[in-house]
């Protein structure tokens, strides 16, 4: 017997099995993928009168659930170190307040890397700048400082300040905007519609935690973030 | 024909290739036969394989843990001799003649016959020579009946929660019961119990502490019958504990986490709160573990589905097989704590759910926290809902030391009558009529459920010696030193 042939038809049939099983295996485990794409989930949407206006975001990135930690300075703290800042040069340009502002943060030890100015708000003679924390490119949503100038001196600096403290290490497969969407779809219960005006990909820890802000450090999972009827809002898990 | 070395060589590499495609159609086969899906790979985790479970045969069974809380003799004189269920043996025994036994083999006979009696018939059998066996925890009769007889009796529908059972020598083929509902018993065994006869015999005869009903120490102002002991020479010594884990070692409560959280915990929140607490969420308050500065584990979990509520025995199964997962009854440290269960309810959520409240002992005697049982267990839909754990390690050797007279229990109770009357009236513990009586005295002693002593610790880690005053169904317990019956807290559930 030639069992050199043999062995190759061996190989063969074998090779075939194996490609025959992961192919099927494959397709029986392919997760529930949503069939469904974009144009349909409008349509979806707009039958129970909720309207998109603004982009569906395309890109979801894997991210890492993150610690993120409370930061609080004392009231007599804040205010010496404002007595101790130099005011800022006439002219006030928003370049200037943001300099001013970031010298400030590095004096308390803000991290650079993590505070994102958002915008700015000017009335009479009090300017307000607001930043956001952000790692990566996602917001931290619960964390936001505003940074109030009267004038041409910091007056006060407030808000909920959140610092990554450490990532976790695995990666969490995130959902889409679209799955987001539909499960918002589904959700709804509400008979008069909504208008969406943003989705967004935030860092985002829970309801219960985010009013009541007496801890020192929490996780935060990524979560689509949708913006409704001037104001409103609903999160829901990205994973 | 001879084969030169490269073919052989060749001949060799398509053997192993064959080997290899063999055993990966072997391993995609069982991945359809086991229905394994590309989640459960990703989810595994080496922390499944090191997962504390701890042997079957070292946690307790349904048969070890239902067994009487305590057990009196009662010398037909007013004397009584008071042991721990597992200090005689009488309850179940190697030759099958002890109180379970003869109940069992009565319903397996086909015998067992159930007459109500009246409190008074039962009083009255109790104050001859007799044995009581006594149930701080509400055990249905009828799972009880499934745990010791091939089939319950249907006359077991109608009985409720064990609250004693007893025997009396002047009736030796009876077996008398008390349910959670006073409603009194007498049972027809299928053979006397002469064996528990002697044991009556024997214990009453013992060289032990003799106890009698509080009333015949008070006079006829208190009508309690709480068995108090003459006097007390104790061995017990104030000793050091150590909590379970240390609030600040933060990888070791992350370790205790995923015990609870395991394929999930990638996506379990951990909040660490500035009082020192860590808080672990799952899904937004589905499930919650709460990991306190205290040494307590509470675990809360909101039931699924809609399956229908378990028997008693069938819960304690669930609760058990969580608990074994939880490491059983081994501290951190791996010493070996010895529980018994303390209280127990079946349909404490009137959705046919099981509560079981386990404490445990330092040698023969209950060491208690002023604040938290060692294990509670709650079973509801077939599914543990709540579980909260607080474990502490110490060295038995430490807990005795030469016996020394204590405190007599009537002066324990004399010396701080008042005391015990605020913390009740503190916590709306009094009723109306209670309110009224001048006697506060009285009023102290006439509500005393059970009269013990063992350990307490609180928060400073001393376990102290010290007199347990149960009251209300063991919803309020106060404690006082053993030996100057100095006031060392209470609790209150």
């Amino acid at each position: 017997m030639d069992w050199t042939k043999a062995k190759t038809i061996l190989i063969v049939a074998l090779l075939l099995a194996n490609a025959f099983l992961i192919f099927t295996y494959a397709s029986a485990n392919k997760s529930e993928q949503i069939a469904i794409n974009e144009e349909e989930l409008i349509v979806l949407l707009e039958n129970k009168n909720i309207f998109i206006e603004t982009e569906i975001p395309q890109e979801h990135p894997n991210l890492e659930a993150l610690t993120i930690m409370h930061t609080e300075f004392s009231k007599e703290e804040i205010e010496a170190l404002i007595a101790s800042v130099d005011p800022i040069s006439d002219g006030k340009s928003q370049d200037d307040y943001l300099q001013a502002v970031e010298e400030f943060f590095g004096y308390l030890g803000f991290p650079s890397e993590y505070v994102e100015f958002t915008y700015m708000e000017k009335n009479k003679d009090i300017t307000t700048l607001f930043f956001k924390t952000r790692v990566n490119g996602i917001d931290v949503d619960v964390s936001d400082i505003k940074c109030v100038f009267e004038g041409n001196k910091i007056k006060e600096i407030d808000g909920n300040i959140f610092w990554p403290k450490e990532f976790l290490k695995k990666k969490i497969d995130t959902s889409s905007a679209v799955e987001a969407l539909l499960s918002f779809f589904s959700e709804w219960s509400g008979d008069e519609g909504a208008i969406i005006s943003k989705i967004e990909l935030v860092y985002w820890i829970g309801d219960e935690y985010n009013e009541n802000i007496d801890y020192l450090s929490v996780t935060a999972l990524p979560a689509w973030k949708i913006t409704y009827d001037e104001g409103k809002k609903i999160y829901i898990d990205a994973f | 024909m001879k084969r030169n070395p490269g073919e052989k060589l060749t001949g060799r590499i398509k053997t192993v290739i064959i080997a290899v495609l063999s055993l990966s159609m072997v391993l995609l086969l069982c991945f359809f036969w086991f229905n394994i899906s590309m989640k459960d790979i990703q989810s595994f985790s080496i922390d499944n394989l090191t997962r504390v479970q701890v042997n079957e045969s070292d946690m307790l069974s349904a048969s070890e843990t239902f067994v009487p809380s305590r057990i009196s003799f009662n010398a037909g004189n007013g004397a009584y001799r008071v042991f721990n269920s597992d200090e005689v043996n009488c309850w179940a025994t190697e030759d099958k003649n002890g109180m379970a036994d003869l109940l069992a083999a009565s319903i397996d006979e086909g015998v067992f016959f159930a007459e109500e009696i009246t409190m008074k018939q039962y009083e009255d059998m109790k104050n001859t020579a007799s044995i009581t066996a006594i149930f701080d925890y509400g055990l249905p009769f009828k799972d009880f009946c499934s745990l010791i007889a091939e089939k319950p009796p249907q006359e077991s529908d109608y009985i409720g929660a064990i609250a004693e059972v007893s025997f009396s020598t002047a009736s030796t083929t009876n077996l008398f019961l008390k349910d959670n509902q006073n409603k009194y018993y007498g049972i027809t065994l299928s053979k006397p119990g002469e064996y528990l006869s002697q044991c009556v015999n024997e214990h009453n005869t013992k060289n032990t502490v003799t106890y009698f009903p509080m009333d015949s120490y008070l006079g006829e102002a208190i009508s309690n019958k709480t068995l108090v002991p003459v006097e007390l020479n104790a061995e017990l010594n104030d000793f050091v504990i150590q909590r379970d884990f240390d609030i600040k070692d933060s990888k070791h409560i992350d370790e205790l986490a995923k015990r609870f959280f395991s394929e999930s915990f990638d996506f379990v929140r951990k909040i660490e709160e500035e009082s020192g607490k860590t808080v672990y969420m799952y899904g937004y308050g589905r499930r919650i573990l709460i990991a306190d500065v205290d040494g307590t584990l509470e675990y809360k979990m909101q039931a699924q589905g809609d399956a229908g509520s378990l028997s008693y025995l069938q819960a304690f199964e669930v609760a058990r097989a969580f608990i074994n997962r939880q490491g059983g009854f081994f501290t951190e440290s791996g010493q070996e704590l010895k529980p018994y269960l303390k209280d127990g309810e079946y349909n404490f959520d009137k959705s046919g759910g099981s509560r079981f409240v386990f404490g445990i002992k330092c040698g023969k005697y209950p060491l208690l926290s002023a604040s938290s049982d060692a294990i509670v267990v709650e079973v509801s839909k077939g599914q543990v809902t709540y579980f909260k754990k607080c474990f502490v390690s110490f060295s038995e050797s430490n807990a005795t030391r030469e016996s020394r007279q204590a405190m007599s229990a009537i002066n324990v109770i004399a010396k701080n009558y008042k005391e015990i009357y605020n913390v009740m009236e503190q916590n709306m513990l009094l009723g109306e009529d209670e309110k009224k009586k001048a006697d506060r005295f009285s009023v102290v002693s006439d509500k005393i459920e059970n009269m013990s002593y063992g350990y307490v610790f609180g928060g400073d880690n001393i376990a102290r010696s010290a007199w347990i005053l149960t009251y209300d169904k063991q919803d309020f317990q106060m404690y006082f030193s053993l030996y100057d019956g100095e006031f060392l807290g209470y609790r209150v559930n």
